[in-house]
């Protein structure tokens, strides 16, 4: 096996790419039977490189990500980046217990992890545009844990092809 | 690694991105500095839209490129017939456009503006509980802005509320904040209408108990408050119940316009020009067909 490559351009490449692709289906409108389970994409994805590379990807990518999102939705700025900050800072300060878990474990914290972080911007949104959190806004919740196994496995794979170790 | 990592700087850094996002926050609800800065972010975004929209272009394109001769040629003939009968009735509209200018001028009432007509593509849909709006494919540079009324071939749509470079941001009328003024064909009637989080639904809250509506009327924009030009039909009212004890009615109607399934929207701006209605919305649909 060749040497293992953690050059930061690497990563810069795989991640955006990923994060790329999380925007596109995160903007795609989702067919009428899974309207509310469409999973948060890019929540789920970030949550992905905040484990693995937690000395890389930091609360400040968040935020640049959130910012990116709140441009593509055309939402109120700060609200979505200080969201996927604090998700991104949660996973990075709890990364070493989380990666014993195994991907079924890990599934209940997904769920719970993005779940405070839905929690967080909807309330934000409440006191900054009048949004009022519903039921259906957590439908996508299960989304999120239904789909974490499959893009964990996906960007595992994609991590090993491009040889990235683990930062 | 050579990256320094310290746990202790992280809780710092943490609190850096969270006081920035809470001077964003602020800022950004309370001035329009960051306008700008949007609009530019918005270009480094439109990849991503362009990505989202492929599947309907490709699939618009496969269905185009599988379509029957036979079925072509038919929808060709209609297409013919329905041509001619609209450019018979530009023709008499022409005629009604005059003496209609011609009685106003007698009343001494001001000339109807004129509205300038750009064809826009849908490029997304935005709809959920408490936001309804749609992404349409022009922009400033197009010479859209904020404001502009927006109709399909059927009625009102929305209202564009943020331009961007190359695409704008249009609020539906169905969205839970919004209200636009209306009138009742039938009697002229006036009054609001709000937009309810359904796509399907409107409601119009302020109606006394002696107001004379019924199932079937058809609202139709009232022109006051200068934002929605006069005369585009805007609802059909489904439902009038009367409470007792109550001051207002309850009313409820179902938008006209193909809110989230139309493909091309028109976006209205005011121009003084006169100019035949059914000539510019040719004109605009020609430029269409050189742009593609």
């Amino acid at each position: 096996m060749s040497p293992r490559r953690s050059s930061g351009l690497t990563l810069f490449w795989a991640f955006s790419a990923s994060i790329f692709a999380a925007l596109v289906l995160s903007i795609l409108p989702p067919p009428q039977l899974i309207f509310y389970f469409w999973p948060d994409w890019v929540a789920l994805v970030l949550f992905y490189w905040a484990l693995t590379t937690p000395r890389r990807i930091g609360p400040w990518v968040g935020f640049l990500i959130g910012t990116l999102m709140e441009v593509l939705f055309v939402r109120s700025f700060g609200v979505m980046g200080f969201g996927l900050a604090t998700l991104v800072f949660t996973v990075n300060r709890a990364h070493l217990q989380l990666r014993v878990l195994s991907v079924w474990q890990q599934i209940i914290v997904v769920g719970l992890f993005i779940g405070i972080f839905k929690l967080l911007t909807g309330w934000l949104y409440g006191l900054i545009s009048g949004f009022t959190l519903s039921a259906e806004y957590f439908y996508s919740l299960v989304g999120c844990m239904v789909s974490w196994p499959f893009l964990f496995i996906l960007l595992q794979e994609l991590r090993r092809s491009v040889r990235l170790g683990t930062t | 690694m050579a990256n320094p990592f310290r746990r202790s700087s992280q809780w710092s850094q943490f609190g850096l991105v969270a006081f920035f996002c809470v001077a964003l926050m602020i800022v950004d609800g309370r001035t329009h500095w960051l306008d700008t800065p949007r609009n530019v972010l918005s270009i480094a975004v439109t990849p991503v839209q362009m990505l989202a929209s492929m599947p309907s272009r490709v699939e618009g394109w496969i269905t185009g490129q599988l379509a029957a001769e036979p079925d072509i040629k038919i929808a060709y003939d209609n297409l013919r017939n329905e041509y001619f009968q609209l450019k018979s009735e530009a023709l008499l509209l022409r005629a009604l456009q005059e003496e209609n200018q011609a009685l106003r001028a007698l009343l001494d009432a001001s000339e109807r503006l004129q509205e300038k007509i750009t064809l826009a593509e849908l490029m997304n849909v935005q709809i959920d509980r408490d936001n309804h709006s749609i992404l349409v494919g022009k922009g400033i540079r197009h010479g859209i802005y904020g404001g502009q009324a927006v109709i399909d071939d059927q009625g009102v749509i929305g209202q564009v509320i943020d331009a961007m470079p190359f695409n704008s941001s249009v609020m539906l009328i169905t969205d839970p904040g919004h209200a636009m003024p209306v009138q009742v064909q039938r009697t002229g009637l006036r009054t609001l209408v709000y937009g309810t989080g359904s796509v399907s639904l409107l409601r119009v809250p302020f109606l006394n108990q002696n107001s004379d509506i019924q199932e079937g009327d058809v609202l139709v924009s009232s022109g006051i408050g200068g934002r929605f030009p006069n005369g585009y039909p805007v609802a059909e009212v489904t439902s009038v119940k009367i409470i007792e004890d109550e001051s207002f009615m309850q009313i409820t109607a179902r938008p006209v316009a193909k809110l989230d399934r139309s493909n091309h929207v028109l976006l209205l701006a005011r121009e003084q020009k006169a100019q035949n209605t059914s000539q510019r919305l040719l004109d605009a649909l020609v430029e269409e067909e050189d742009t593609q």
